[in-house]
């Protein structure tokens, strides 16, 4: 019968006896290796749970004692609250996120993330497990071992604001932006404002410095961080930002005459800045930003520009956000309403109306 | 005081729900847990033994935390009964708008475990 095969039905046939058995282990080792780890699963939950509850008695209670209670503990149960801890650290707040960070001590997690600072693969579980516990670290040792990507330098910063350092902010900021090449990550970002919204700014003192020397992406973010930052500083300390009003990118022109709106009105900057050739800015955005910059600052001189600009308004996107500025500055929406302007303002009006709808719910401004 | 009362924690953080309900057992309190708005929501509608005071959770698989706020408060039973919310993100709107639903109180986490028990005990 063999003989009366073809090579080719030959061949499918030797297949199909070796695959069968083939697929059929490969289904086999599938199955019990998901059996497997549900069984591990299913472990790791009951233990947790077990752990848990027996966490919560002794943290509820007067005297926990850690360290006991740790050292009757198998290795692998130390396994499951060091999983554990930080879970419930990012939870708690108050005796008990006290209490918890004394478990941390306990369970060595201090010495061992700072131990891990050295090791690539574990910098950023370390630096999460500093932060939660609120443990200070050298900034020289962070800025040393921890600056290969942004996250890890956003990372970094975070446990020096939540230790408390004495130097979180200057420390912090430095390490965060490294020498300017590269662009933060979003936690960056927050990082960053967290470090300068407050009694210290070294961030101006930094940008002062070396503004010039950032890539574009940088510079775009850390003005953008600044704008909205409580800055207690005067309008000398601001002044590096006036020669980036001329600054070739049209990104870092806005981000600047953004940064001006919320800051701009200090009049030792004010008195430098040409307004003219801002609004003479070859770009409308910029043109636009700079009007609704002269009605946050809301006073006669302001109104003076936002009326010569006016005339300057030619695009419809011009006229609605002069329109708009308009009708931010306090003495701006008192004025007559040219009839070019007409059919913006009936725009603004309404924009507002719903405005005072949204705040009721969502708090939000779209473009003041 | 003498703490039966019966509270409904709806909840999907199982870490959460185990922190509160160790909590207000501790004290007391008849804890029954929720991870789903909907099947929470499900639950109220037949029940003949309503709850004391509800904790809500804002964001919930099914109907989320505000929806089962303002089902809640429709319902001649449930317009009365105290709500707590509890919400990782406690921005301004979120207070204003669970304030304008009618809630009682508003808890923002991370939080004191001992808060929960105290803004109970007020409001029962």
């Amino acid at each position: 019968m063999i003989d009366s095969l073809s090579s080719a039905e030959l061949l499918l046939i030797g297949t199909i006896i070796v695959l069968t058995p083939l697929i059929f282990f490969i289904g086999l080792v599938t199955v019990g290796l998901s059996i497997r780890k549900r069984r591990v699963e299913r472990r790791r939950e009951d233990l947790q749970q077990h752990l848990s509850q027996e966490l919560f008695s002794k943290l509820f209670s007067d005297d926990p004692n850690w360290e006991k209670w740790v050292k009757a503990c198998s290795a692998q149960e130390r396994r499951a609250l060091r999983r554990l801890l930080p879970e419930y650290l990012r939870l708690i707040r108050g005796a008990q996120y006290d209490q918890l960070c004394e478990l941390g001590v306990a369970l060595d997690m201090e010495t061992d993330a700072k131990r891990k600072l050295a090791r690539r693969s574990d910098r950023f579980r370390a630096l999460t497990w500093l932060a939660l516990l609120g443990k200070s670290v050298d900034p020289a040792r962070l800025e040393k071992h921890c600056t290969d990507t942004p996250t890890l330098r956003a990372a970094a910063a975070r446990v020096l604001i939540d230790s408390d350092h004495p130097e979180a902010a200057l420390q912090g900021t430095k390490i965060l932006l490294g020498d300017g090449t590269g662009p933060l990550s979003a936690f960056g970002l927050d990082v960053l404002h967290q470090l300068n919204n407050g009694a210290e700014n070294p961030l101006l003192s930094i940008a002062a410095d070396h503004a010039q020397d950032w890539d574009r992406r940088v510079l775009v973010q850390v003005l953008t961080v600044l704008r909205f930052c409580h800055l207690n500083a005067s309008g000398e300390q601001l002044g590096w930002i006036l020669p980036l009003l001329e600054h070739d990118s049209i990104r870092v022109r806005l981000a600047s005459v953004g940064l001006l709106k919320r800051h701009g009105w200090r009049p030792t900057l004010r008195a430098q800045l040409d307004i003219e050739m801002l609004l003479a800015d070859s770009d409308s955005r910029v043109r636009i930003g700079t009007f609704m910059a002269l009605a946050s600052w809301g006073d006669a001189t302001a109104l003076r520009w936002l009326l010569w600009g006016q005339l300057i308004a030619k695009t419809q996107r011009e006229r609605l956000g002069h329109s708009r500025a308009l009708a931010v500055h306090p003495q701006g929406k008192q004025l007559p309403v040219s009839p070019t302007f007409e059919q913006y303002d009936r725009w603004v009006q309404a924009e507002l109306s719903i405005r005072k709808q949204r705040q009721r719910h969502w708090g939000v401004a779209t473009w003041t | 005081m003498s703490n039966s009362e019966h509270i409904l924690l709806v909840e999907d953080d199982q870490l959460v729900q185990q922190l509160i309900v160790h909590q207000l057992d501790a004290r007391g309190f008849t804890v029954e847990t929720y991870g789903d708005g909907t099947e929470c929501w499900e639950w109220l509608a037949e029940t003949d033994a309503p709850p004391d005071a509800l904790i809500l959770d804002v964001m919930l698989p099914g109907a989320d935390g505000f929806t089962l706020l303002k089902r809640l408060r429709q319902h001649d039973q449930y317009r009365d009964v105290p709500v707590i919310m509890l919400t990782a993100c406690g921005s301004e709107s979120d207070v204003m708008h669970a304030f304008d639903l009618g809630v009682d109180d508003f808890l923002t986490k991370p939080f004191r475990p001992s808060e929960i028990s105290a803004r109970l005990r007020r409001l029962l």
